[in-house]
C-alpha cells in the first residue's frame, strides 16, 4: 500500500462515517479516547486535521504527550484504518479558517459542547504509520510515512 | 503616517470581522447557515486596511466570493450580513445571495461574486462609468490568486490603461486556490510584475500588516483619483505553509508553533497599539464589543423571517 492509497482510504472512510476516534495518552499514562470530526486537506498530504477547544482536556494531554492513534471505520464495520502519529496544536488564524471551511458544516456536536467560537485550535496529526485492516478477511496492509 | 486614532479604528474593524467570522463558522456548524460559507479569518488586514483608505461617498468596492470581510469593512451592518448568511429576508440581498453575494448600494459595495474572476471586468466597467460621468471616484477590485491567470484580468488591465480608469486591482494572495499552491500554476512568483505588461504601477505588499496595507492603498488611490492611473497590488497574506507529496509533513518544534501563533494580523497590530501606550483594558473592551455585535447579528438573523415563497419570482430580470 502506498501513502496516497492510505490517504484515499481514510478520505473514503470519512466520507462514509464522518467521524473517527482519536486516542491520546494522559499525563499518568492512561489511554483516553473520543469521537472527532477530522479531515484530510488537499495539498497537505501526510496529515490529518481536526479542531478542538483550548479549554478541552485533549490540549493538556497532547502538550504532555504528542503520540496519538486515530481509528477510522465505515458504517458497515468491514473496513478499518489506523493512523499512528504525533499531533501538533496549531493556533494560527488562517489555518483555523482553512480547516473550518473543510469540516465546518459537520461540527454540530463540537459547537454544542463549546460555545466560545474564539477558543478554537487546530489539531494536526503527522502520520508516521498507517494500517488498513479488513476484519472479514483478516487482510492487513501497512504503510510507513517516515 | 497613521496615528493611534486611525490605528484604533482599523483594529476595531479587524476585530469585528474576526469575531463575526468565528460566529459565522459556529452557526455554519450548527446548520443555521446553509450552502457555502467562505471565511476571511487571517486576511482581515487586507480588506480593512484597503477599504479604510476610501471615501465611500464617491469610491466603490467590488469583491470576490470570500466577501464577508469586505462587506463589514465597507461599514455594512453586521446584522444584514449575518441575516444574508442565514438566508433571511432581512439579509442585504434579501436572503437570496448567501455568503458570496454581500451587496449594499449605499455603501458602494458592489458584491460579492461567485464566479472566480468575474468581478474584474465588472470593476473595470465601474471605472469606465466614473470616467464617462467625469466623477472623481476610485474602484478597489479584490480577487484571489486563483483569478489572476484568467483572460478577463489581462483584458481589464489593458483597457484600464488605455481608457485611464481609476481602478486599483488588488490580488489577495493567500497562496492557495482550492488547495492548489499558487506556485504550481503560476509562471511568476511575484504577481506585481504583471503590471509592467500594461504599463501601470505594480506593488507587492505585506498583507499581514494592516498599516502597511492602509498606507500603500491610500497613496495609490490618490494617484488613481487625481491622475486616472490604474494599478495592480499583490497583497500577500500568510497561510501556514503547506506541504506537498515531495515535502513530507513533519512534527513541529515548539518555536515553529509559537511563530505560527504570532502570524496573525490582529496580534501584530495589538502589539503596535500597546507600544503606542494603549491600555490593555481598552483592547479587551473593544474585543467584548466586537463579540457583542456578532452575537447580536446572529440573534437578529435567527429571529428574522424567512422570505415569502412568492419572493422566488421577484427580482428576476430575465
Ligand atoms: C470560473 C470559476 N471556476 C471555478 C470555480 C470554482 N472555484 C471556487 S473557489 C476557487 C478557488 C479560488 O481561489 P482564489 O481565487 O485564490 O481564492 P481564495 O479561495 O484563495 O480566496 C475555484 C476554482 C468558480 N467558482 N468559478
Amino acid at each position: 500500500m502506498t501513502k496516497s492509497q492510505f490517504l484515499i482510504e481514510i478520505e473514503s472512510l470519512l466520507e462514509n462515517a464522518k467521524t473517527a476516534i482519536l486516542a491520546t495518552v494522559d499525563r499518568d499514562g492512561s489511554p483516553r479516547m473520543r469521537w472527532m470530526t477530522p479531515a484530510i486537506l488537499k495539498d497537505r498530504a501526510g496529515a490529518i486535521y481536526a479542531v478542538t477547544s483550548l479549554d478541552f482536556d485533549k490540549r493538556r494531554q497532547l502538550e504532555a504527550n504528542a503520540s496519538v492513534q486515530w481509528m477510522f471505520q465505515n458504517k458497515g464495520l468491514d473496513r478499518i484504518a489506523y493512523a499512528d502519529g504525533k499531533a501538533n496544536l496549531i493556533e494560527n488564524a488562517s489555518m483555523r479558517a482553512e480547516v473550518l471551511e473543510e469540516i465546518g458544516s459537520k461540527l454540530g456536536v463540537f459547537w454544542k459542547l463549546n460555545s466560545d467560537a474564539g477558543s478554537l485550535v487546530v489539531v494536526e496529526t503527522i502520520i508516521e504509520r498507517g494500517r488498513s485492516f479488513l476484519p472479514m478477511t483478516g487482510e492487513s496492509r501497512i504503510v510507513d510515512f517516515n | 503616517m497613521t496615528d493611534t486614532k486611525q490605528k484604533t479604528a482599523l483594529y476595531k474593524r479587524m476585530l469585528l470581522i474576526r469575531r463575526f467570522e468565528e460566529k459565522a463558522a459556529q452557526m455554519y456548524g450548527l446548520r443555521k447557515i446553509g450552502g457555502f460559507c467562505h471565511l476571511y479569518i487571517g486576511q482581515e488586514a487586507v480588506a480593512t486596511g484597503a477599504i479604510g483608505a476610501l471615501d465611500l461617498k464617491r469610491d466603490y468596492i467590488v469583491a470576490a466570493y470570500r466577501d464577508h470581510g469586505h462587506a463589514l469593512a465597507s461599514g455594512m451592518d453586521p446584522k444584514a450580513v449575518m441575516a444574508e448568511l442565514y438566508g433571511k429576508v432581512t439579509g442585504c440581498s434579501k436572503g437570496k445571495g448567501g455568503s458570496m453575494h454581500m451587496f449594499d448600494i449605499e455603501k458602494h459595495m458592489f458584491g460579492g461574486n461567485g464566479i472566480v474572476g468575474s468581478q474584474i471586468p465588472v470593476a473595470t466597467g465601474v471605472g469606465l462609468k466614473i470616467r464617462y460621468r467625469e466623477e472623481d471616484g476610485v474602484v478597489l477590485c479584490f480577487f484571489g490568486d486563483g483569478a489572476i491567470h484568467q483572460g478577463a484580468f489581462h483584458e481589464s488591465l489593458n483597457l484600464a490603461k488605455i481608457y485611464g480608469l481609476p481602478v486599483v486591482y488588488i490580488c489577495e494572495n493567500n497562496q492557495y486556490g482550492m488547495g492548489t499552491d499558487f506556485r504550481r500554476v503560476s509562471a511568476v512568483d511575484d504577481f506585481s510584475v504583471m503590471a509592467a505588461s500594461y504599463g501601470i504601477e505594480g506593488r507587492q505588499i505585506d498583507g499581514m500588516d494592516v498599516i502597511t496595507v492602509h498606507e500603500n492603498v491610500k497613496e495609490i488611490v490618490e494617484k488613481a483619483r487625481t491622475e486616472h492611473l490604474p494599478s495592480l497590488l499583490e497583497i500577500k497574506t500568510y497561510r501556514y505553509k503547506g506541504h506537498s507529496m515531495s515535502d513530507p509533513a513533519k512534527y513541529r518544534t515548539r518555536e515553529e508553533l509559537e511563530d505560527y501563533k504570532e502570524r496573525d494580523p490582529i496580534l501584530i497590530l495589538k502589539k503596535g497599539l500597546l507600544e503606542d501606550g494603549v491600555q490593555a483594558s481598552d483592547l479587551e473592551a473593544w474585543d467584548k464589543e466586537a463579540k457583542k455585535l456578532s452575537e447580536e447579528a446572529a440573534s437578529f438573523a435567527e429571529e428574522s423571517p424567512e422570505p415569502e415563497i412568492e419572493a422566488l419570482y421577484s427580482d428576476i430580470l430575465a
